[in-house]
């Protein structure tokens, strides 16, 4: 019998539920970076604000190469909806304090996709995915060195400028 | 060349190579489907809450829409449940098939 199943849908059931509820998060990531962003812009953070409207774009694309690889795959994509972001925040500082939780959840969620890959022995999702496992490497490394400015620059008026130009020169060097 | 893939009493879907397509036999009709479409037939029959159908106050028939070909089924708890079967037993059937055509294909390259 023509096994149209492979031919039509080269995906796991499973495999394809987990990479949806990955669309959802990255969408809902990309709608929180947004909301950090105008918290940031409105106190005239701008580079902070910057970042953010970056980072914002940045799940988007993730959101998006999920989203046709589902599609190239004949597999369902499902357009997620987005629930409520946090939109107030006590301190710049806390933003990113956030911002770092929200990329280790997000690499822990990733993490989890290439488990389910090795469950059901899809070598070519888990190949897939290697590019978002480098990528949560990166993000959670500039997360990670933000809050470090504040520990030695310290939050007085001063500290918060300091910060402020150093925010978008933090970058992931490999070597 | 059609071949039934799983039947139910009243019910029965069959793979049709020629059009690499699914056919629903069902109440004297032939409605056919598309895998994609056949999914999102599965997604609706699923979808259905057996224990809030079995509450006295709920409708007697639902009502599901195939969107492929712009048709919809009136259906009772019974025929719900009926082809909650259909369409388990079908994936479970192509799934299967999947499984021995894959050991199969190690005989493509026969050397
Ligand atoms: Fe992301």
């Amino acid at each position: 019998m023509k096994d149209i199943l492979r031919r039509h849908h080269v995906l796991k059931d499973e495999i394809v539920d987990v990479l949806n509820r990955q669309i959802k998060m990255e969408a809902h990531s990309s709608a929180a970076y947004l909301a950090m962003a105008a918290w940031c812009d409105v106190r005239g953070y701008d580079n902070s604000a910057d970042f953010f409207f970056q980072q914002s774009d940045e799940e988007r694309k993730h959101q998006m190469k999920l989203f046709h690889y589902l599609c190239d795959m004949e597999c369902d994509a499902v357009s997620p909806t987005v629930g409520e972001s946090q939109h107030d925040f006590g301190s710049l500082r806390e933003v990113f304090e956030k911002a770092l939780e929200h990329e280790i959840a997000v690499s822990d969620a990733i993490h989890e996709i290439v488990g389910e890959c090795r469950k059901y022995n899809d070598i070519a999702t888990e190949e897939f995915m290697r590019w978002f496992v480098q990528e949560q490497i990166e993000e959670e490394y500039v997360a990670r060195r933000a809050l470090e400015l504040f520990d030695v620059l310290g939050e007085d008026k001063i500290a918060l400028g300091m910060f402020e130009e150093r925010i978008l020169e933090i970058k992931y060097d490999e070597g | 060349m059609q071949e039934e893939i799983y039947k139910t009493k009243s019910a029965s879907i069959a793979q049709c190579e020629h059009t690499d397509s699914f056919l629903l036999m069902y109440d004297q009709e032939e409605i056919a489907f598309k895998l994609c479409d056949l999914y999102v037939f599965r997604k609706s029959i699923m979808g259905f809450d057996i224990m809030e159908l079995l509450e006295s106050s709920a409708p007697d028939v639902e009502i599901v829409h195939l969107p492929h070909c712009d048709r919809f089924l009136v259906l009772s708890l019974r025929e719900i449940l009926e082809f909650r079967e259909l369409l388990n037993g079908t994936f479970d059937t192509l799934a299967l098939n999947s499984a021995v055509q894959r050991i199969l294909r190690k005989n493509v390259f026969n050397f």
